[in-house]
Order: structure tokens, then C-alpha cells, then sequence
């Protein structure tokens, strides 16, 4: 899926208001002061890809968008309100069309499925959820699901703290059918980064040397990167008795000219937030979306612009959106794929790259600097 | 006439200039790039502190090369820990050996220490009968109403900067006037302004910000 267009508005009371934002099919950074709404912009698509698949409980917005799934081009709107008499929150609109042809047609009395009326289903779930049998719908709905975020905070996706934090998986799981592993399946199906490593390493050996290659190539003092059973790190089987059913899979390292191995809870935020970004992008599946908020957020002067740059070569394959303050991400992405967010009370603004780049390429100040000292820095909210 | 100012922070510098500008030359607009530069207009880019206004500086005498309808490049920098006229001079030396000649005029100024220092100049902001006892131990220690602010030095192991930021702070706040780097509130407001004015012509010092003040009026009269 390509998201084109994206537009959200929360119902009351804050109204947040986000207009329709056209997206660029590869990379999208999004710009604007602190608190101006680039994180909650993420959220809402994430939320809504969430939504859909019925992982979470449904609150009131409102969304209209339009995507690219293959050469057709789709238009999604879908307003959920809270129910006046129940108090829950229902689907009052829903419309999915494809080339301007209907499919789904709803509103709070009646629900058309390609003009033919259906009997009355749900109004607390989506009609891409209630009808993914369709298979039309169901390509839909799988697309949806192709909607991944990267947050700030390393532990929101099991990375532990420490051993007592460790995952693990049954042998039950890890005898499965191997043809089951697919990336996909793995980065959909398992949090902790240690066993999407070491599931990569046992079925798909060349992502997982991709990964270590990228991995060394930010960190060039790494000699060594293995995934190992808890039992065989020696730092771990002093400190803590390991259930035999499961396995515990660990991610260690080898530094150069460092004779310990490094477990992952004692490596550095930077490179833990590198591993994750890397584990994400090779084994989300193609035409995925990738939102990630704060793309700097843990990582040293080392890191960043080699991580930007390998992230930015991955967008032939995933729509990258992804919020920044730094200058040399903003320095480093072309001006068109910018988009910058400004606010006034609840209605936000979405400034296009494309549309400073004429008057930014008329100063030898660097792109970044032009922005930071523009009204839409300056004023932005 | 157009003026092309390159300050040395975001915040303080940014907003100051902006409001010191147009009290000063009233008939100069202010554009949010230098692009838009037409007459009788000013633009301000911040340096970033140092070393990052080294490069902006550079950059805006490429800027006015290509341009060339910039009259003024004004070169704002604290001068922190170093004399004045040392960092005057390294600013010069960087001037002459790093950014091609453009035909312009160039006027590096000086904030001595920084431009906290200068705001320290109003002298409405008094400290005799102050209450704050970290205030009284700084008035006691040096009393920027009575000698030039230009002359403080840090009471302790701090840098100037930080020193002179918090003493104008406690003034401030003595006085109920909040101010912060990112919101210089009342401070920018025209009554306090004159009052640093009134403090270089009256007193005989802020120096360095009667050089501002002279430049600019000298901006009038070509």
C-alpha cells in the first residue's frame, strides 16, 4: 500500500484538526515545532491500521484517505462517533471505493456491500473487518496491515532493560512448519527483537546477514553478532534459572579487541535503536508503510547518518513517514519530501517541501537553517 | 536599502534585533527569508551559536554575492569569554579569510559579553532595595545599575554567559518581568529599549551596544 492522501479529525472536544496532507510515495519527513502534531499524525494512521484489524478498541475521528494497492487507487472514509444512547462508539460512515467504484457504502442505517444491502452487522467494527472473507476486501484488509510504527521508547517493542525481562518462545513454535516464518509473519507475530533475530537467522539467512552487514557498517568496531539461547551467555546463566520448555533467545555481540561477548541489555541505546530499525525494515514486506516518530531519538553522531542513509536507501521498497528535528536528517532528505506541520489552536497546517524549494534554493544557507528561521518554525504554533 | 542581519542564537537575538531594528528604522519591513528582499527591507538568520555561525556567516556573504541587493550585513556575536577585541578580531580574520568579497558594507558587532549584558543596562530595573538574597550577594558583588555591565565578571566558576543570564534573571524577576531565552516578553518592548539607550548616551556604557546603535544610524544616512 501507498498512502496519497491522508486527513484526519478528532470529533469533540479538542477537534484536532489535521487537513488533507498528500504524501509522497517513498519518503515523507514530517517537520514543526515540539507539541505542533507531527507525533499524533503517526498515531492516527497507526491507529487506524489497528482499528481495522480489531487490535484495538475503537474511538471517535474522523479519517479520509486515499491509497495505491498495486495500479488502483482507493479512497477510505471512516467516522466513528460515540452513540448517543449507548454511549459506545459506532461507525456512523464508512465508504470504501476502488477507481470510484463503491464497495463498501455505510452510514448509521444502512450497509451496502457493492450496492447490495446487508443485513444489520456490528456498527462497533469496520466493514474491511466485518467482510475480509471478501476476497477483494481481504487484500484491503491485509494492506492494512502492512501499516508498522517505530516509537521512542525501545521497550514499547520488548526490548528488555534486563535479563529478568527476557522473552522467549516455546519449542512447540519453533518446530512449526518453517514455510509459516515468513518476515512478514515474524515481524507481525513476534515483539522482542531477540527472537525476530533468531527466527531470521533460521529461515531467512540473507535478511539476517543484511542486518549484521548494515549493523557493522554503523558500528565498524562490532566483529561479531550471533543470537544464542540464554543458557550459553555467560553473563546470564550466573544470574538467573531458565525455564526448559522455552527458548530464550538473546542477541550478543562481539566487539574488536573486547574478549567478552556484549548480551543486548547491556549494549548501548544506539545500537539497540539501530538493531530494531534494521530487524523492521528487512523483514517488513514489501509496500509496507513505515512510520517512525523521532528517527533520531537514541542515536549518537556515529549512528544517525548512517542509519538515515540506510533507511532512506530502503524507500524503493516502503513508504517511509517519519518526524525529525535534526538538521542533518532534514539536511539529508531532499526538501520535496518534507512536510511541514504548523498550528493554530486545533486546525493544523501542512506546509509541501516542494513548494519552499524554489525560494530555499535561492540562499547558499542550508536548507535546515532556512527553515528553523522561517515563520513556519518561528510561528508555527 | 536592505539589511541582512546574522545574529548569534535563535531565540534572545532573533526577537531583540527584530523589535530593536524597527524602533530604530522604522521604515524597515522585516522579510522571513532573504529572497524577499526587495526595499527597504531587513531579514535575520540566526547563527546557532558558535561554532555553527561560522558557516552562516560564510553562507550569507554567498548569499549577497549572488543576490547583490543586500546594503548591510550586520554580524551579531556575543563575545563570551574572550576581550572583545579578540573576538573582534577573529571575526575579522574569518571575514577576510574565509568569505568572498561582496559589495556590501560589513558590520561586525560585538556583544559584550553577550546581549543579557546589554539588557542589563536598564537602569528602571533596580536593584537597591532588593529582597532576593542570591540577588543581593551579585548587587553586592558587582551593581550593574550603578557600573557598566560591561564590566562583570562571573561571581564564581560559571561562564559569563551563564553568570550574567542569571543575574538578569533574578533582576528581572525582582521587578515581576518574566523573561527566558525563548520568550523575551516585555524586554523587547520599545520603553525598555530606550532605557539601554538612554544608559550608552547618558552613562557612557554598553559600548558595544552603542556601536549597534551608531551603525545603524549611519544605515540613514547613506
Amino acid at each position: 500500500m501507498r498512502l496519497l492522501t491522508y486527513q484526519y479529525q478528532d470529533k469533540a472536544p479538542s477537534r484536532w484538526k489535521l487537513p488533507r496532507i498528500n504524501l509522497d510515495d517513498n519518503i515523507n519527513l514530517i517537520g514543526g515545532l515540539s507539541a505542533v502534531g507531527k507525533t499524533r499524525l503517526l498515531n492516527t494512521i497507526f491507529n487506524l491500521s489497528l482499528i481495522i484489524q480489531k487490535k484495538r478498541d475503537i474511538s471517535a475521528g474522523c479519517w479520509e484517505l486515499e491509497f495505491q494497492v498495486e495500479q488502483s487507487i482507493y479512497k477510505y472514509i471512516l467516522h466513528l462517533e460515540i452513540d448517543r444512547s449507548t454511549h459506545n462508539v459506532v461507525v456512523a460512515k464508512e465508504q470504501l471505493t476502488k477507481n470510484d467504484t463503491n464497495i463498501i457504502s455505510r452510514n448509521k442505517q444502512t450497509f451496502l456491500l457493492r450496492g447490495k444491502k446487508l443485513p444489520a452487522l456490528s456498527k462497533e467494527d469496520t466493514g474491511i473487518y466485518l467482510l475480509k472473507e471478501d476476497k477483494k476486501i481481504e487484500q484491503i484488509y491485509n494492506e492494512f496491515k502492512k501499516i508498522y510504527i517505530r516509537r521512542l521508547n525501545p521497550t514499547y517493542f520488548g526490548v528488555p532493560e534486563d535479563f529478568t525481562q527476557l522473552g522467549g518462545i516455546t519449542k512447540e513454535v519453533l518446530e512449526k512448519e518453517p514455510g509459516q516464518f515468513t518476515p512478514e509473519y515474524i515481524q507481525s507475530n513476534f515483539r522482542d527483537v531477540n527472537t525476530q533475530l533468531l527466527l531470521l537467522k533460521m529461515h531467512h539467512r540473507r535478511i539476517y546477514e543484511s542486518i549484521f552487514r548494515d549493523f557493522k557498517t554503523i558500528f565498524p568496531f562490532v566483529a561479531d553478532m550471533n543470537v544464542k539461547p540464554a543458557k550459553e551467555v555467560k553473563q546470564l546463566t550466573i544470574q538467573m534459572k531458565l525455564p526448559l520448555d522455552i527458548v530464550i533467545p538473546v542477541l550478543v555481540i562481539k566487539e574488536k579487541g573486547v574478549k567478552e561477548e556484549i548480551p543486548i541489555m547491556n549494549m548501548s541505546s544506539g545500537m539497540l535503536r539501530c538493531i530494531i530499525q534494521l530487524v523492521d525494515i528487512y523483514s517488513m514486506p514489501d509496500d509496507s508503510i513505515y512510520l517512525i516518530d523521532e528517527l533520531e531519538n537514541s542515536m549518537g553522531v556515529r549512528a544517525l547518518p548512517q542509519m538515515t542513509d540506510i533507511l532512506l536507501s530502503r524507500s524503493n521498497k516502503l513508504q517511509l513517514i517519519f518526524t525529525s528535528h535534526l538538521p542533518y536528517v532534514f539536511n539529508n532528505v531532499n526538501i520535496r519530501h518534507w512536510r511541514i506541520l504548523t498550528r493554530k489552536g486545533s486546525q493544523v497546517t501542512v506546509t509541501s517541501g516542494a513548494s519552499l524549494d524554489k525560494k530555499y534554493s535561492q540562499s547558499h544557507q542550508d536548507a535546515y537553517t532556512q527553515l528553523i528561521n522561517s515563520e513556519l518554525i518561528e510561528d508555527g504554533i | 536599502m536592505n539589511l541582512y542581519f546574522v545574529v548569534e542564537g535563535r531565540r534572545t537575538e532573533k526577537s531583540l534585533y527584530k523589535y530593536w531594528v524597527s524602533y530604530l528604522c522604522p521604515q524597515l519591513n522585516l522579510v522571513s527569508h532573504i529572497s524577499e528582499l526587495t526595499q527597504d527591507n531587513f531579514s535575520i538568520i540566526s547563527g546557532e551559536g558558535q561554532p555553527g555561525y561560522f558557516e552562516k556567516i560564510k553562507n550569507a556573504f554567498l548569499d549577497i554575492a549572488s543576490l547583490s541587493n543586500v546594503d548591510y550585513l550586520f554580524i551579531c556575536v556575543d563575545s563570551e569569554d574572550l576581550l572583545y577585541n579578540d573576538k573582534r578580531e577573529q571575526i575579522d580574520n574569518f571575514v577576510s579569510d574565509e568569505c568572498p568579497a561582496v559589495d556590501c558594507q560589513i558590520v561586525i558587532i560585538i556583544q559584550n559579553h553577550c546581549i543579557e549584558t546589554w539588557l542589563m543596562g536598564n537602569k528602571r530595573i533596580n536593584i537597591d532595595n532588593a529582597s532576593d538574597p542570591e540577588l543581593i550577594s551579585y548587587r553586592d558583588y558587582y551593581n550593574v545599575n550603578v557600573d557598566d555591565p560591561e564590566g562583570l565578571e562571573p561571581i564564581d566558576h560559571r561562564s559569563i554567559g551563564e553568570f550574567t543570564g542569571r543575574y538578569l534573571k533574578l533582576m528581572l524577576k525582582e521587578k515581576g518581568v518574566s523573561y527566558s531565552k525563548k520568550h523575551v516578553g516585555k524586554v523587547g518592548n520599545k520603553g525598555y529599549f530606550k532605557q539601554l539607550v538612554r544608559r550608552y548616551e547618558q552613562d557612557g556604557h554598553i559600548n558595544s551596544f552603542g556601536y549597534f546603535l551608531e551603525n545603524m544610524a549611519s544605515t540613514q544616512k547613506s
